[in-house]
């Protein structure tokens, strides 16, 4: 990806990094690793909309509203306390975990989280400043997001406060979901969480990446996420976005599937001002499958881009991809997903879908689905719909004697139950539908201007 | 199977049908771009001071997009940078022609033109199905058949250069009024050099009695072509317009850069369809055409209607993407498209539907056939501007690959800024179905014959939008392009 | 119950009703034949109060108040239903969840309680054996990738809920095979009572053997051309639409 930004908006950052890296004190290793990605951070520049890729996401609202760089600092007691509570409200909503694992701005916080005692099953081998030196790098760390290739994943590799190294072990079936909670305790922060996460041989775990803010927060928030699954593992990964709508979130989640592994992302995009979610995956070993569900809520200002890619690496593997986006006021929605099959990579079987509703005059939704096919035996798919809501279905409900709004309200959340049922354990799928349903009450209003 | 695939194989080495080269003498200019060859080509058409001024200010243009960003590098294709000073940017054929007589046509030229299966002569006498041709040779239009029979309607169907001397009126006023000069960087050389082309007026009322039709040439080497066609349709006339393409074989990329607009006013339609079988260079890539090309169709009037319908099967490299301005309240814009292509060959291709009247309406549908070790997309836009109230698009893209080689591509982008609009997007990509050929080679039917007749079906909902007579001849085209392409 | 007088009705511009009167008494069961385009569809339409149909003139009178000052909703409400002749499919939308709203809905705007999930469940599952309904359909989205015999059971099997005062079924024979159809005019049957009236709309005399109407009136061209009692629909029958046009 080549820059494009004139004059480097993020100049102040770069200037910045010496005493956050100095308040971090991390190890020589650790940090020249940081300096290389600082560099490239400057190499790159943020992105503008003359890259196809981020054409129809401008972030020059960010430029002009840039957060300073982080300190280097853990966040002090009273934002401890402030944060408990606000995991109080939102984060026990999610329900019981087996492990909680809090982040407040990118720091670990030991006080607000639980491990496991029993260590066979999920290992936490975080690499942090005060981890001990030489640092053993789990496998495969860099390969999915390296800082080269895009300005966000060498932002994040800079400023991280560590590398969060969560282990499925190998052959271990985990009931209870794992919920790690990253929380943008202030206001005007620039946040960069890292994960690393390895699903061992045949192992069976359900992760949910819970992005939260406090209320009104402004931050940026930069994520990177390594996912890697070994043969026959299966991982149900679920991402709820629901940051505060003053909050930018690049979220950049990269995956590797093994031999016949099974992964499944839900993306849930229901918080933040914009957010970028970027969501790569390569089906690396015959037999791997996938399974890519998302939805994006939008009301008010909020601008909410999606964008995947399903690299079919190796034959005989499976992909589905469903997203729906329901955009409300002058929402703006962006979708753009990519299925690409490599050369003889044959037999592969893969299927997007991709629809929206606009809710009012003033949204709008750009969808660009695509197929890339460099192998024959394929059996590829997209489908793509915009549209409002179905008049035929309206008056069905309405001459069963439901209100115009109680009808509306009823066909929207139809419109969302696909993507709500597929969600994993079921108390996971109770909470989680409740937010959904939460944030589609703000959406449909009663009355409801053009939409009937 | 192998038998038939070596037989196959032997068949597709075998010559492009239309590669041959007229012996003609030409008069050519050396190649180079600049100011005075501009200025050389106006001269030499007795053009008026606003046309040269207007081709001067695309020259300019041209050198700077030129300059500044080059060749656009967004399409999915893949050339050499292309030196604009090699190409000779004017060839006619030396024996001028004197129009509607075509007796005192190069009998070397009438001949080319009978091997390409169009007898301007047999024009004169057909009865029954009359199709009016305006024969385009290298840059030049040589002759155009039943202007006569049309004028008496109030029709006028001549070549560009003569539309311009003797309704220089129509041409200031629609000329570049849908593809301005500086809409891209081919639009832009071709507003600088365009040779000549084909110009139609329909006017009010009236329903064109046949079928226009262009036959495109290049001829000589070194040329490039740049034509240019206009046509408009005045309130609720009609007319249905054919265009077809082809090129010798040579060694050497020759370059064709046409511009073609039409514009439709309240009640109108124009149908314009294209086979496109300019020479695709040889099975390992060298030689053939790049077709460079910008179509553009304006739904100006209400309840207006433009069609495109494209059959592409030639070419070394198409970059095409004929499209609708949808400005009258509930007009409509279709694209029709089959495009193969076999060996070395790359096309991008596709449409733009763009909505900003109410009510507007837009289908798309594309096939695509991949064989041997080609590239070919579909990119397409849909976009629903905020006043388009009711607007509604159907898209559906295909495609079929066939060997193991090719490779298949669909980017459409549907931008939707209207909440009452419905936008609707499907597209597949697949094999070649073992079942379907299995099963006509059962019934005895050859693997070259199961395929070719398999790859027809599965274009019939485009194949049916042709009129009559080129239907048969696109069929025969698909057939003659997928050979040495199973296995 | 119902009162139509002079009714003129288009679908968009289009006229097609072009002046019905049309009296239904409590207790009686009414049939609507007539040829395809006759506007017998149209007549249910706006009955129902779909929108794109508009009433050019005339009165419809509904248990002595106007229907058509009201909503679709309110109409509903009131006691009017209407079986679909093509019964929308709702994905994602539970079945069971919807019939509960809507049930509640009614009951509400009749100063009745509403049902709670179990006493729903209860009431449900002994109308679903009267209409035969496997009970998984409950649980699907409402009709969706149901049948078309399933659609329409569907139909009867709400309006055997919702025990409306005007029943209005459009060509619910269309599409249904012969158990299917006697399953469908068992439910209706069921629902005759001194107190509510019903309305068949059908092109066929068929339907009209298992639901015995009271009257019966041809439908052409926007206007009730012939009424009379069940034997018009066996001459019907026998000499055709045709037929009604000759005798004019």
């Amino acid at each position: 990806m080549r820059g494009g930004s004139r004059g480097n908006p993020a100049e102040s950052w770069i200037q910045a990094f010496p005493a956050f890296a100095a308040a971090l004190g991390d190890n020589p290793q650790r940090q020249a690793q940081r300096e290389r990605a600082l560099a490239a951070f400057g190499e790159l520049g943020l992105p503008s909309t003359r890259l196809e890729a981020w054409r129809s996401t401008n972030l020059g609202t960010l430029e002009k509203r840039m957060p300073p760089a982080p300190t280097g600092h853990a966040p002090e007691a009273g934002l401890l306390e402030k944060a408990k509570t606000q995991i109080a409200l939102e984060a026990d909503r999610v329900g019981e975990a087996s492990l909680r694992a809090v982040f407040i701005d990118g720091h670990f916080c030991s006080s607000l989280s639980s491990l496991p005692e029993d260590e066979s099953a999920i290992r936490v081998l975080s690499i942090r400043p005060e981890s001990p030196t030489p640092v053993a790098f789990p496998q495969g760390y860099g390969e999915l997001a390296p800082a080269k290739r895009d300005a966000f994943s060498a932002l994040n590799e800079a400023f991280t406060p560590g590398i969060e190294v969560l282990e499925f072990g190998e052959g271990c079936e985990i009931d209870l979901p794992v919920h790690l909670v990253f929380l943008s305790s202030g206001d005007g922060r620039l946040n960069c969480p890292r994960l690393h996460v390895t699903g061992k041989k045949q192992s069976r775990a359900t992760l949910i990446l819970d992005f939260l803010s406090v209320p009104d927060g402004e931050n940026l928030v930069s994520s990177v996420t390594e996912i890697f699954l070994e043969e026959r593992a299966h991982l149900d990964c679920v991402v709820a976005e629901r940051e505060s709508d003053r909050t930018v979130h690049i979220a950049n989640l990269q995956a590797r599937q093994g031999r016949e592994s099974g992964l499944r992302i839900h993306t849930l995009t229901l918080g933040g001002a914009l957010v970028r979610n970027e969501l790569g995956v390569e089906l690396a070993d015959l037999g791997a499958e996938l399974d890519l569900n998302g939805l994006y809520v939008g009301s008010g200002d909020q601008h909410q881009d999606n964008h995947t890619r399903v690299d079919h690496a190796t034959p005989r593997t499976t992909s589905r991809e469903l997203y729906k986006g329901i955009l409300a006021d002058n929402a703006r929605g962006v979708f753009r997903g990519l299925i690409h099959v490599r050369p003889d990579a044959q037999k592969i079987d893969s299927t997007q879908s991709n629809m929206n509703l606009l809710l009012s005059p003033g949204a709008r939704v750009d969808t660009r689905p695509q197929l890339e096919i460099y192998a024959d035996d394929v059996k590829c798919s997209h489908g793509s719909t915009i549209g409002k809501l179905d008049e035929e279905a309206l008056f069905y409900l309405r001459s069963r004697g439901l209100s115009p709004s109680e009808a509306r309200a009823m066909l929207t959340r139809g419109f969302v139950a696909e993507i709500c049922d597929a969600l994993p354990l079921e108390s996971l799928r109770t909470a989680i539908t409740e937010l959904v349903l939460e944030k589609l009450s703000a959406c449909v209003h009663p009355g409801g201007e053009g939409v009937a | 199977m192998t038998s038939e695939n070596a037989d196959l194989k032997r068949m597709a080495e075998e010559d492009y049908k239309y590669g041959f080269v007229s012996d003609i003498e030409a008069d050519q200019l050396p190649p180079g771009l600049s100011e005075e060859v501009v200025r050389l080509i106006s001269a030499k058409k007795e053009e008026p001071e606003w046309l040269l001024a207007y081709r001067l200010k695309a020259l300019a243009r041209f050198s700077e997009m030129l300059a500044e960003n080059g060749e656009p590098g967004w399409a999915n294709i893949d050339y050499p940078a292309i030196n604009y000073q090699d190409i000779s940017y004017y060839s006619a054929p030396k024996a001028q022609v004197v129009l509607d007589s075509l007796d005192e046509v190069d009998p070397e030229l009438l001949r080319t033109y009978e091997k390409l299966g169009i007898s301007l002569e047999e024009q004169k006498r057909l009865t029954g199905v009359k199709v009016a041709v305006d024969a385009v040779f290298d840059s030049v239009s040589v002759a155009t058949t039943f202007r006569a029979e049309l004028e008496k309607q109030g029709i006028i169907f001549c070549s560009f250069s003569e539309a311009v001397k003797n309704h220089p009126d129509l041409i200031r006023k629609y000329l570049g009024s849908v593809v301005p000069y500086s809409d891209n960087l081919f639009a832009c050389l071709n507003a600088a050099v365009f040779s000549d082309g084909s110009f139609a007026y329909i006017p009010k009322g009236v329903r064109c009695p046949m079928e226009l039709s262009t036959y495109f040439r290049i001829n000589s080497s070194g040329t490039g072509q740049f034509e240019r066609t206009l046509l408009v349709a005045d309130e609720g006339a009609s007319v249905s317009y054919l265009e077809g393409c082809t090129a010798p074989m040579r060694d050497e990329n020759q370059l064709h850069a046409a511009v073609v607009e039409l514009v439709a006013l309240d009640d109108a339609s124009i149908k314009y369809s294209t086979v496109q079988n300019w020479y695709p260079g040889d099975k390992n890539g060298v030689g053939g055409i790049y077709n460079f090309v910008t179509k553009r169709g304006a739904c100006r009037g209400k309840r207006s209607k433009i069609s495109w319908t494209q059959v592409e099967t030639g070419s070394a490299i198409t970059w095409k993407y004929p499209s609708c301005i949808l400005q009258g309240d509930d007009s409509v814009g279709e694209f029709y498209s089959v495009a193969m292509t076999n060996n070395m060959q790359q096309a991008d291709t596709g449409t733009k539907m763009i909505h900003i009247g109410r009510n507007t309406k837009s289908t798309i549908i594309s096939k695509g056939i991949s064989c041997g070790r080609s590239q070919q997309s579909y990119r397409g836009l849909v976009k629903i501007n905020p006043k388009a109230e009711g607007a509604r698009n159907y898209s559906q893209c295909d495609s079929l690959l066939l060997g193991d080689e090719c490779g298949a591509h669909t980017f459409p982008y549907l931008e939707v800024e209207n909440p009452s609009a419905t936008v609707e997007h499907e597209a597949t990509t697949s094999k070649i179905g073992e079942e379907q050929i299995f099963y006509c080679l059962q019934r005895g039917l050859s693997e070259e014959d199961a395929v070719s007749i398999i790859v027809n079906g599965f274009c019939k909902e485009v194949l049916r939008e042709l009129p009559m007579e080129f239907a048969v001849e696109a069929q025969n085209l698909l057939s003659i392009s997928l050979e040495g392409s199973v296995g | 119950m119902l009162d139509i007088q002079n009714l003129h009705a288009s679908a968009g511009d289009t006229p097609i009703i072009k002046g019905i009167d049309l009296h239904i008494g409590a207790g009686e069961v009414h049939a609507i034949m007539g040829p395809n385009g006759s506007g017998k569809s149209t007549l249910s339409n706006v009955l129902a109060g779909r929108p794109g149909y508009s009433v050019t003139q005339g009165e419809i009178n509904y248990d002595g108040k106007n229907l058509l000052e009201m909503e679709t909703e309110t109409r509903a409400r009131e006691g009017v239903f209407l079986a679909f002749q093509y019964p929308v499919e709702i994905p994602g939308v539970g079945n069971s969840y919807f019939l509960k709203t809507s049930l509640n809905a009614i009951r509400t705007h009749n100063g009745l309680d509403e049902l709670d999930a179990m006493d729903f469940l209860a009431l449900c599952e002994e109308k679903m054996k009267r209409v035969e309904m496997p009970s998984d359909l409950m649980s699907r989205s409402i009709n969706e990738g149901f049948s078309g015999g399933e659609k329409k059971r569907n139909e009867i099997l709400q309006m055997l809920l919702l025990e409306p005062k005007l029943c209005v079924l459009d060509e619910t024979d269309s599409g249904l095979d012969i158990d299917a159809l006697r399953v469908v005019a068992n439910g209706v049957n069921s629902l005759r009572s001194p107190d509510r009236a019903m309305l068949v709309i059908t092109h066929y005399q068929r339907l009209l053997d298992y639901i015995v109407p009271d009257r019966i009136h041809v439908l052409a061209d926007g206007k009730i051309v012939r009424s009379g009692g069940r034997e018009l629909a066996g001459e019907l029958e026998e000499k055709g639409y045709g037929w009604i046009g000759q005798t004019e």
